[in-house]
């Protein structure tokens, strides 16, 4: 897990993966992280930003913990894409159009309200309920991830939460 | 779990269930040459270091990549004259030099060495030299600054300031010219292009394009004026010179020399600016 200490997702295994198989290993979430920051269009790049950036001055496998890394560079990449691109209302477009738009029934409706409502949230607070509500990351591994104390990740989620129950009640 | 906790976990679905299909390693991995796509895009990178000193202030402008001149060890240089004179007082902020080596900071960030420091014939009113270190992402914002503490004790010597009519990336000429990033084999002589950074409205001019010590040499006639949220502070001009290595079209060098007006903010300043990437 993300707490670990150095080395622990890859040397903990006592086998050095390959560059192909570590991305492989967290590619999947690092998409689905990108796509909660940036939706669905940009996070493919911002995945490949990223990695690519790696690689062109290490492997993969030199960085100590290669999937907080990743899960940090590609948070600090998307707040530079969210800088670059107002993608609100075109980006929930396309989270929503396997949602059946046409004849919401109430469940999902309420799933629509619930996802617009998090898209709304800052992306330091989405991305801390991503961490710890979605990938179940401990207190301690998201502040890892997000690089700040566990303090502020607990007042991140505590926000989140908040802003939640604010916007749906 | 409580309803908003149930509530953040079903919104999380729904926004990861829009996740494509990661790309594959070897999309991934593909070396830069085969990216071309993007390449005029990491043309126009290497503008990113868009620093200006002016009277004191040192500000890194924020908002655009650095790309290639990240990679850590690439040493840059700049340098600053400016003068300008405000009622009675004339203000001179240079010659100045300012270094800037990068390194690796981790996380996608970048380490930016910056070392400033008054050349001969830069006055008292010159700044002492100043060593500091800013971390910053490849957009140029800055996460951090360390190592400040000579340069807060000294008066005017404000870091960071995100925007200024003088501060930022847009002040410096070229960081960017070409707006929305252009291939640079899509300028011609005479080209006229436009752009709009932050208030800052600039009208372009390819106005000489030719070859010399093998690099591709433009120049670019600019003028630019003001918007809200900025005060009419008038139209300046500037003339930037920019140096291109044809090979990969990373900007090596650029000279810009700007002239402000006499009714305008910092009536009758000119300034110079070299910038140079060193290796």
């Amino acid at each position: 897990m993300m707490g670990q200490p150095k080395g622990g997702l890859v040397r903990g295994l006592d086998v050095k993966l390959s560059d192909r198989e570590i991305y492989e290993k967290y590619s999947a979430d690092l998409i689905r992280y990108a796509t909660v920051l940036v939706g669905p269009d940009q996070a493919p790049d911002v995945v490949s930003t990223v990695v690519l950036r790696v690689l062109k001055r290490r492997s993969l496998g030199d960085l100590d913990d290669p999937k907080a890394y990743l899960f940090r560079s590609v948070m600090n990449e998307c707040r530079s894409w969210g800088r670059r691109r107002k993608a609100g209302q075109v980006v929930l477009g396309r989270f929503f159009e396997r949602e059946g738009s046409e004849s919401l029934d109430s469940t999902v409706a309420d799933r629509v309200s619930a996802a617009e409502a998090v898209w709304r949230l800052p992306p330091r607070l989405r991305s801390a309920a991503y961490l710890v509500y979605w990938l179940d990351l401990s207190i301690s591994e998201a502040a890892q991830v997000l690089g700040v104390g566990p303090g502020t990740v607990k007042r991140y989620v505590h926000e989140a939460r908040e802003r939640i129950r604010e916007e749906l009640s | 779990m409580s309803r908003e906790e149930h509530l953040i976990r079903t919104g999380l679905g729904v926004l990861t269930e829009s996740a494509p299909l990661p790309p594959s390693f070897d999309e991934v991995a593909a070396p830069p040459e085969r990216r071309s796509t993007r390449r005029p895009f990491y043309a126009v990178a290497v503008f990113g270091l868009a620093v200006s000193v002016f009277l004191g202030t040192i500000v890194f402008g924020g908002g655009m990549r650095l790309a290639y001149a990240t990679d850590p060890g690439v040493h840059l240089t700049y340098t600053v004259n400016s003068e300008s004179s405000l009622g009675n007082e004339t203000f001179k902020a240079g010659p100045a030099a300012v270094g800037f080596q990068l390194s690796d900071a981790g996380d996608g960030l970048i380490d930016v060495h910056i070392s400033y420091e008054p050349l001969e014939g830069c006055g008292p009113e010159c700044p002492p030299g100043v060593t500091f270190v800013q971390t910053v992402t490849e957009d140029g914002e800055v996460v951090r600054i360390r190592g400040l503490t000579e340069a807060q004790g000294v008066p005017g010597f404000v870091l960071p300031m995100p925007i200024t009519p003088f501060g930022t990336r847009h002040i410096i000429g070229f960081p960017r010219f070409l707006g929305p990033p252009l291939p640079k084999h899509s300028l011609r002589l005479g080209d006229t292009w436009a752009t709009d950074e932050l208030g800052v409205i600039g009208q372009h001019h390819l106005v000489d394009q030719t070859q010399l010590d093998g690099r591709d040499v433009v120049t670019i006639a600019s003028t630019y004026s003001y918007v809200p949220p900025y005060p009419d502070f008038g139209e300046f001009t500037a003339t930037s010179t920019v140096w291109f290595d044809p090979a990969d079209g990373i900007v090596v060098q650029a000279h810009i020399h700007r002239r402000y007006p006499p009714d305008g903010y910092g009536p009758n300043r000119t300034d110079e600016e070299v910038f140079k990437l060193d290796g």
